[in-house]
C-alpha cells in the first residue's frame, strides 16, 4: 500500500477548516515519527469528522491529541480512533470529550466494550448534545463500578433526567452524570448497582409523586440517599428486596414508590426482617392502590393504620412452609400413611398411591398471635387427616355400589361421584353429601381426638360468626345454609317456612353421628335426605324473595362454595364429592410423559459456538488437561480411527449459580427429615479420631486388667497369651470424592413418582445432592460437586458447586439449588475434568461418581463414538488410581449402559425418586 | 437332677412379675425350655422382652442370670477368671458358667453389642452338645439340665450397623415381639402405672399414632415402658402435657419439628 502524502492529508482538513488544517502543520512533524501511516489517516480522518461540526473543536483536538495518543498502547491507538469516529459528525464535541478520556477508558474497557460504549454515547448524544458530552466525561468514572452492558440503563437515567430538565429548567441530569459515580461508589456490593439504576430508571419514567415531587428530583434524591437507605437494612436479602420490591412497587403504582422506599427500614423493622412477609406488606397496599390511590398513599407513607395492623398480622402470621414438617409428621401420626403436605387455595385432601396429600393455605394470618394461627393450621390439617383416616376417598365395596343400584362390574370405578350425578340434580346431591360427610368426619374426630374438641369448637365457633342469617337468603340457599350451621353448631336460628325441612334434614343427619359411621352410611343418608330436601325446596313459600337479577344457580353456587371461599368457612366448601378418586388417583393425569426436554436457559446458545481456530493445529496451547484463562483442554478418544484427538475439547469451569430462596427452601423443606436419619447413619460409621484397642501384642501402654489377668493365670500355672498391651490407633479416612452430576437439557425431563408433584431428574438429584453432600459433611470426607452440561466440544461447561476447599454451607445449598437443566452432555470432557481435579488432591482413595440420566450426547458427539470415549475417559480414570462409579437413572439403561461402564462400577436406579436414599448407601458401600 | 440351690439364690425371682401374655409366648417358652432348646427374644426396646424372661423364670421356678452385652465384654467376662486370694490363685465362674453349671436361665440381653469373639463362646452351649469348654481351667462344663440360654435382639435400630450372624441366629428358636395390642397395652400401663383406664387408654391411642412414625422419622417407635413412665407422672398430678413431653417426646427425639408434631398430638388426644 502506498503511503498518503502528507500534503493529501492536510488538504482533506483544509476543506474542512483551514484553522484546523494550521494547527496541523505544526503537530503533524511529532506524530509522524512515532505514528505508522494507518493510525496518521485515521487521526487526521477523525480530525475531519470533528472540523465538519466545529472548526474549534477540530483546533483543540489536533493540539491535544499527538500526547494523549502516544499514552495510548500502540496496537489500541487505531482502534481508539475508529471509536471516536462512532460520536460522529453530529456530537464533535463528544468525540473530542471522548478522545481526550480514552486512555482512561481502555485501560478499563476492551475493544468491544468499548464500541459498545461508544454507541450507547452517540445514541444519547444524537438526542441531547449535552448528555452525551456529560456521558463521555463521567464515564471513566463509572467504568469500573457497572458493568458495560449496564452503561445504557446509566445513560438512559442521564437522558430522562434531561429531558425533564428541558422542560421545567433544571440541571438535574448534569447533576446526575457527575454525581452518580460517587453515589454508586458508596454502595459496597457491587451486585446491588445494577438494580438501583433499574430501579431509577422506572422512578425517572414514573409519574409525579403525590406530594409533587417530580421523578427526576426524586431520582436525584434515590441514587443520591441510596447508601444510607441500603446501609439502615439488616442483611443483603432485605437489600436485593428493597430493590426488586421498589421496581414492582414503581411498575404498579409509581406514585407510592417514594413513600415505600422512604419508609422501607421502618417496615422491615415490623416484620422482622422476613422477606415473605414484606412482599406480603407491599402486595397488599398494591392491591389497595388498584383500588383506592389516597388510601394507598396512606398506606406506604404509613398513615394508615391498615398498614400497621397488616404488619402486625403478617408478624403473627404462621407460613405454611415453617410448619410443615411438623404438620406432616402430625398429619402422618394421625393416618398412618405417608402424607404430603403442599401449600395451595383452602385446605382439601385426597389419596394418592403413597397414602395422601393435604393442601393447605400459604399462610394462616388470620388471628392475632402466632399460636392461635397455628392452631388454624392444626385443625385444618387434623380434618383433612380424618378424611384419609375415615375412608372418605376409600373405594366402595362392591356390595354397597349393588345396594345404591350401582354397576359393580370389574373395571367400574368404584367411586361415589358416579352415584351422586345420578340424582336429578347433581349439584344438590353433592352439597347435601359434602354437609352429611363433614358432619361424620367432625364427630368421629371428636370421639377419637377427646384433646381437640376445644379447639374445633373455638375454630368452628369463629368460621360460624361469618355465615349469613338465613332469614336473608332465598329458600333454597337457606335450607342447605341451615342444614349446614346446624350440622357444625347444632344450634341455628331456623326460618319458620324452612323450619320442617330442616329440623327433618338434621334429624336425618344425626344418623352418621356415630362412632364407627362408614361412607356408607353417609350415602344412605343421602338417599333419605336429598328426596326430603328437594321436596321442602319446590314448595313456594318465599322466606326472602331472590333478587330478580340473580340467576337462581349462581346463587346456589355461591353457598356451595361457602360464599367467600375457604376465608369465610374453612372445612365446609371444598370437599367436591368424593371426585378425588378419580383425579388424584395414579398422579396427575397428563403430565407423566414429556413432549420434549426442556431447556430452561434461554442464554444458552443453541448453536456450537464458533471456534476461533482448530485447537489441534495451534501448538502454542497448553498439553492437554492443563486449564488456561480460557478453559482446560482435553484429549478424546476417537473410536474408529483408534487415537485420542488431542486437546479436542475445552472445559469451562465457572461457579454456578444461586438458586432462588425459594428453590433452596423447597429443597430443604423436601429433604429436611431424611437428611437428620442420614447424618446418624454416617455419624456411625465416622471413625473416631482415636480408638483405644486392647489386649494387643504391643502398645504404647499396658492393658493393666489384661497384665493383671495374665499375671494370675502364669500364677496359677497357665501360660497366658501375651496380648497386655493396649495401643491407641488413629484412624483416618481419607477419601476425596468428585461428584459430577449430568445437568443437561434432559434432566428437565419429568419421571414417575406416585406423588401429586410432578417431579425432574434435576429435582431429585440437587435433592440427592443436598443430602450426600450433608452426608459427606459428617463423615469428614473431602468432596467437590461439579455439574455438567454444555455445547459442542469447545464449550463443556463445569459448573462448580462445591470444590474441595469450600466448605459445606448454605451457600452450597444455595448453588444446588440453582441447578438448572440446560445444553447437552458430552460426558467424557466431564470426567476427565473431574478426574484431573482429583488428582491434585493428596488423598489415598480418589473416587469419582457420575450421576446421569441417560447416555452422553453433544454435537457430533453420540451413539457410539460418545460410549466409547466415556469409557476410554473411565478406563484413563481408573489407570490413574481413581475409582470411578457411575449412577444413572435412566430406566432403559440397560441396553447401553453394560457397554458403557463394563470396567467402571455402575448402578441403575431405575426409580429415579429413590436416588435421593440410594445414593448415600451406595456411597457408604463404596468407602466403608 | 435338684437345682443346686446356694450359689443361686441371689438370682431367683421371689414375687411373680406382671406380665399379661399377647399370644401363645408362655407356651412355646415352657416348650423351649422343656426341650432345653435356646431361645431368641426378637422386638422393639421397651416393649416387655425382659419382663417376660423375668415373668417366665418365676414360672419355671428357675433362677435368672442377666446379662447386658456391651462393646468390651470379653469371653473371660462371661466364663470366668482367676482371681487373687492372698498368695493363692482362685478360679471365679463367669456368670454364664454359674448359670450352666447351676441351672439358670442365662438371658443375654441385646447380644449384638457384644464382640463377635465373644457370641462364639455360646455356640457348643446352643447346640446338641450343651457344654461350655473353660479353656483356661480345661475343663469342659456340661450344662444342667435347668440350664436356657436365652438371648434379645433388636433388629430394628441396629440392622444399620451391626447384624447377628446367621451361624448365631440359627441356633435359637425365635419369638417376636411387639407393641403389644391396645387393649392389652392398655391393660398393662394402667396396672404399671396406677392410673385410670381412660388416661391408660389415651396413651396407648398416643403411641399409636406415635409409631406410624417409625421409619417416617423415628427410628424406633414409643416403648410401653415410656407410657408407663409417663403413667407414672400423670399419677403423680403431672399435666398430661409435661408428662408426655418429658417421657415420650424428649426421649424419642431430639429433632425439634417431631416434638412439636407431638405435642400436638398430645393436645389432640388428651
Amino acid at each position: 500500500m502506498s503511503e498518503p502524502p502528507r500534503a493529501a492529508l492536510r488538504a482533506r482538513i483544509d476543506v474542512v477548516s483551514s484553522k484546523a488544517a494550521a494547527v496541523f502543520d505544526e503537530v503533524v512533524g511529532d506524530v509522524a515519527q512515532w505514528a505508522p501511516h494507518e493510525v496518521l489517516a485515521a487521526w487526521v480522518e477523525l480530525g475531519c469528522v470533528i472540523a465538519s461540526d466545529s472548526s474549534v473543536a477540530a483546533i483543540k483536538y489536533f493540539r491535544e491529541t499527538p500526547s494523549l495518543l502516544r499514552g495510548v498502547t500502540p496496537e489500541r491507538r487505531l482502534v481508539a480512533l475508529d471509536v471516536g469516529r462512532v460520536f460522529g459528525r453530529h456530537a464533535a464535541h463528544a468525540a473530542l470529550e471522548y478522545i481526550r478520556q480514552c486512555p482512561v477508558l481502555l485501560a478499563r474497557l476492551d475493544d468491544a466494550a468499548l464500541r459498545q460504549w461508544a454507541e450507547i454515547g452517540a445514541d444519547l448524544a444524537r438526542e441531547d448534545y449535552g448528555a452525551g458530552i456529560e456521558y463521555v466525561k463521567e464515564s471513566f468514572g463509572i467504568a469500573g463500578l457497572i458493568p458495560v452492558d449496564r452503561f445504557a440503563l446509566w445513560a438512559e437515567i442521564g437522558l430522562r433526567l434531561s429531558r425533564e430538565d428541558a422542560a421545567v429548567k433544571d440541571y438535574l441530569a448534569l447533576s446526575y452524570f457527575r454525581s452518580s459515580a460517587d453515589w454508586l461508589r458508596e454502595i459496597a456490593d457491587p451486585g446491588l448497582r445494577p438494580p438501583l439504576l433499574a430501579l431509577a430508571l422506572r422512578v425517572a419514567a414514573a409519574e409525579g409523586a403525590p406530594s409533587g415531587q417530580r421523578p427526576g428530583q426524586l431520582t436525584v434524591d434515590l441514587l443520591r440517599y441510596a447508601p444510607v437507605l441500603l446501609g439502615s437494612l439488616p442483611t443483603d436479602e432485605t437489600r436485593r428486596a428493597l430493590l426488586a420490591l421498589g421496581t414492582r412497587v414503581a411498575e404498579r403504582a409509581p406514585r407510592m414508590v417514594g413513600d415505600f422506599l422512604r419508609h422501607a427500614p421502618e417496615v422491615v423493622r415490623w416484620v422482622e426482617g422476613s422477606i415473605a412477609r414484606w412482599t406480603e406488606w407491599v402486595e397488599e397496599g398494591l392491591a389497595i392502590a388498584d383500588r383506592h390511590l389516597e388510601r394507598a398513599e396512606a398506606y406506604f407513607s404509613l398513615r394508615s393504620k391498615q398498614a400497621i395492623e397488616v404488619a402486625q398480622r403478617l408478624s403473627h402470621g404462621v407460613f405454611l412452609r415453617e410448619v410443615k414438617s411438623s404438620l406432616t409428621f402430625y398429619a402422618e401420626a394421625l393416618c398412618g400413611c405417608p402424607v404430603d403436605i403442599q401449600a395451595g387455595r383452602g385446605a382439601s385432601s385426597a389419596r394418592t398411591e403413597r397414602g395422601g396429600v393435604i393442601t393447605l393455605p400459604e399462610r394462616i394470618t388470620r388471628y392475632r398471635t402466632p399460636e392461635d394461627n397455628f392452631r388454624f393450621y392444626k385443625v385444618l390439617t387434623l380434618h383433612e387427616a380424618g378424611h384419609l383416616q375415615y375412608g372418605t376417598y376409600e373405594p366402595l365395596s362392591p356390595a354397597a355400589i349393588r345396594w345404591f343400584g350401582g354397576d359393580d362390574r370389574p373395571g367400574e370405578a368404584p367411586a361415589t361421584t358416579s352415584l351422586l350425578d345420578r340424582f336429578p340434580d347433581a349439584r344438590l346431591a353433592q352439597n347435601l353429601w359434602t354437609i352429611v360427610e363433614e358432619a361424620r368426619v367432625d364427630f368421629l374426630l371428636r370421639h377419637e381426638y377427646p384433646g381437640i374438641r376445644r379447639d374445633m369448637d373455638a375454630v368452628l365457633a369463629e368460621q360460624l360468626r361469618g355465615r349469613p342469617p338465613l332469614e336473608t337468603l332465598p329458600r333454597r340457599a337457606a335450607i342447605l345454609e341451615g342444614l349446614l350451621q346446624l350440622s357444625v353448631a347444632d344450634t341455628a336460628e331456623i326460618p319458620l317456612p324452612v323450619l320442617d325441612v330442616v329440623t327433618q334434614g338434621y334429624q336425618l343427619l344425626s344418623r352418621v353421628r356415630t362412632p364407627g359411621a362408614t361412607v356408607e352410611d353417609v350415602l344412605r343418608v343421602l338417599f333419605e335426605l336429598y328426596p326430603l330436601v328437594a321436596e321442602g325446596l319446590s314448595e313456594d313459600t318465599p322466606i326472602a324473595p331472590a333478587p330478580a337479577d340473580q340467576d337462581p344457580q349462581a346463587e346456589f353456587d355461591q353457598l356451595a362454595m361457602g360464599h367467600a371461599p375457604i376465608d369465610s368457612f374453612a372445612f365446609r366448601d371444598t370437599l367436591a364429592a368424593p371426585q378425588v378418586h378419580t383425579t388424584q388417583h395414579g398422579g396427575e393425569p397428563g403430565r407423566t410423559e414429556p413432549a420434549a426436554y426442556r431447556v430452561e436457559d434461554p442464554q444458552t446458545p443453541q448453536g456450537s459456538p464458533a471456534a476461533p481456530n482448530h485447537p489441534g493445529d495451534d501448538e502454542t496451547l497448553p498439553a492437554s488437561g492443563r486449564g488456561t484463562d480460557d478453559g482446560f483442554w482435553y484429549d478424546e478418544w476417537d473410536a474408529v480411527a483408534m487415537e485420542h484427538k488431542p486437546r479436542w475439547c475445552r472445559v469451562k469451569e465457572r461457579p454456578a449459580d444461586d438458586g432462588d430462596s425459594d428453590d433452596v427452601e423447597a429443597l430443604l423443606a423436601e429433604t429436611r427429615g431424611a437428611m437428620r436419619s442420614l447424618v446418624r447413619a454416617f455419624e456411625t460409621i465416622r471413625p473416631e479420631a482415636f480408638r483405644k484397642r486392647r489386649r494387643q501384642p504391643d502398645g504404647d501402654e499396658i492393658d493393666l486388667d489384661a497384665a493383671l489377668a495374665a499375671a494370675i493365670e502364669r500364677r496359677a500355672g497357665l501360660s497366658p497369651v501375651e496380648h497386655y498391651y493396649q495401643r491407641r490407633d488413629k484412624t483416618v479416612r481419607d477419601v476425596a470424592a468428585a461428584l459430577l452430576v449430568d445437568v443437561s437439557g434432559s434432566t428437565g425431563r419429568q419421571i414417575h413418582t406416585g406423588g401429586p408433584k410432578p417431579r425432574r431428574v434435576i429435582d431429585v438429584e440437587r435433592e440427592s445432592l443436598a443430602l450426600l453432600g450433608a452426608a459427606l459433611h459428617t463423615l469428614g470426607d473431602e468432596y467437590a460437586i461439579y455439574a455438567f452440561s454444555g455445547q459442542g466440544r469447545m464449550d463443556v461447561a463445569c459448573r462448580v458447586i462445591k470444590d474441595f476447599e469450600t466448605p459445606w454451607s448454605p451457600a452450597v445449598l444455595r448453588r444446588i439449588g440453582g441447578m438448572r437443566p440446560m445444553g447437552q452432555n458430552r460426558d467424557g470432557a466431564a470426567i476427565r475434568h473431574a478426574t484431573a481435579r482429583l488428582h491434585e488432591r493428596p488423598a489415598a482413595i480418589k473416587l469419582l461418581i457420575i450421576i446421569s440420566d441417560g447416555r452422553p450426547l453433544d454435537d457430533d458427539y453420540g451413539a457410539d463414538y460418545a460410549m466409547d470415549d466415556t469409557r476410554s475417559a473411565l478406563q484413563d480414570a481408573r489407570a490413574g488410581g481413581v475409582r470411578p462409579f457411575c449412577v444413572t437413572v435412566d430406566e432403559r439403561a440397560d441396553q447401553y449402559i453394560a457397554a458403557m461402564y463394563r470396567d467402571v462400577q455402575y448402578a441403575i436406579v431405575s426409580d429415579a425418586a429413590s436416588l435421593p436414599q440410594r445414593l448415600p448407601r451406595l456411597y457408604r458401600r463404596l468407602t466403608v | 437332677m435338684t437345682t443346686d440351690e446356694a450359689p443361686l439364690d441371689a438370682y431367683r425371682i421371689r414375687k411373680e412379675p406382671f406380665y399379661l401374655p399377647v399370644r401363645d409366648e408362655v407356651t412355646l417358652f415352657e416348650l423351649a425350655a422343656r426341650g432345653k432348646t435356646p431361645v431368641m427374644l426378637k422386638g422393639p426396646t421397651g416393649c416387655g422382652k425382659t419382663r417376660f424372661v423375668e415373668h417366665m423364670a418365676y414360672r419355671l421356678n428357675r433362677p435368672l442370670i442377666t446379662i447386658a452385652c456391651h462393646e468390651d465384654l470379653t469371653a473371660s467376662d462371661l466364663v470366668g477368671r482367676y482371681l487373687l486370694k492372698g498368695d493363692d490363685t482362685v478360679w471365679a465362674d463367669g456368670p454364664l458358667s454359674l448359670a450352666v453349671r447351676h441351672g439358670a436361665i442365662c438371658y443375654l440381653d441385646e447380644i449384638v453389642e457384644a464382640r463377635k469373639d465373644t457370641t462364639v463362646v455360646i455356640h457348643p452351649l446352643s447346640d446338641a452338645r450343651r457344654i461350655l469348654p473353660v479353656e483356661k481351667r480345661g475343663e469342659v462344663i456340661a450344662a444342667h439340665d435347668e440350664f436356657l440360654l436365652v438371648i434379645s435382639y433388636n433388629p430394628g435400630y441396629q440392622s444399620l450397623v451391626k447384624e447377628l450372624k446367621q451361624s448365631t441366629k440359627q441356633r435359637f428358636l425365635a419369638l417376636e415381639f411387639d407393641y403389644p395390642p391396645a387393649e392389652v397395652e392398655s391393660h398393662i400401663v394402667q396396672r404399671e402405672a396406677g392410673i385410670g383406664e381412660t388416661t391408660a387408654a389415651s396413651l396407648v391411642k398416643l403411641a399409636e399414632k406415635v409409631r406410624n412414625l417409625k421409619h417416617h422419622g423415628l427410628d424406633e417407635g414409643v416403648s410401653t415402658r415410656l407410657l408407663i413412665y409417663a403413667g407414672n407422672l400423670i399419677r403423680e398430678g403431672i399435666a398430661p402435657a409435661v408428662a408426655c413431653r418429658v417421657a415420650i417426646a424428649q426421649p424419642l427425639t431430639d429433632d425439634a419439628d417431631m416434638q412439636r408434631a407431638i405435642g400436638e398430638l398430645v393436645s389432640t388426644i388428651f
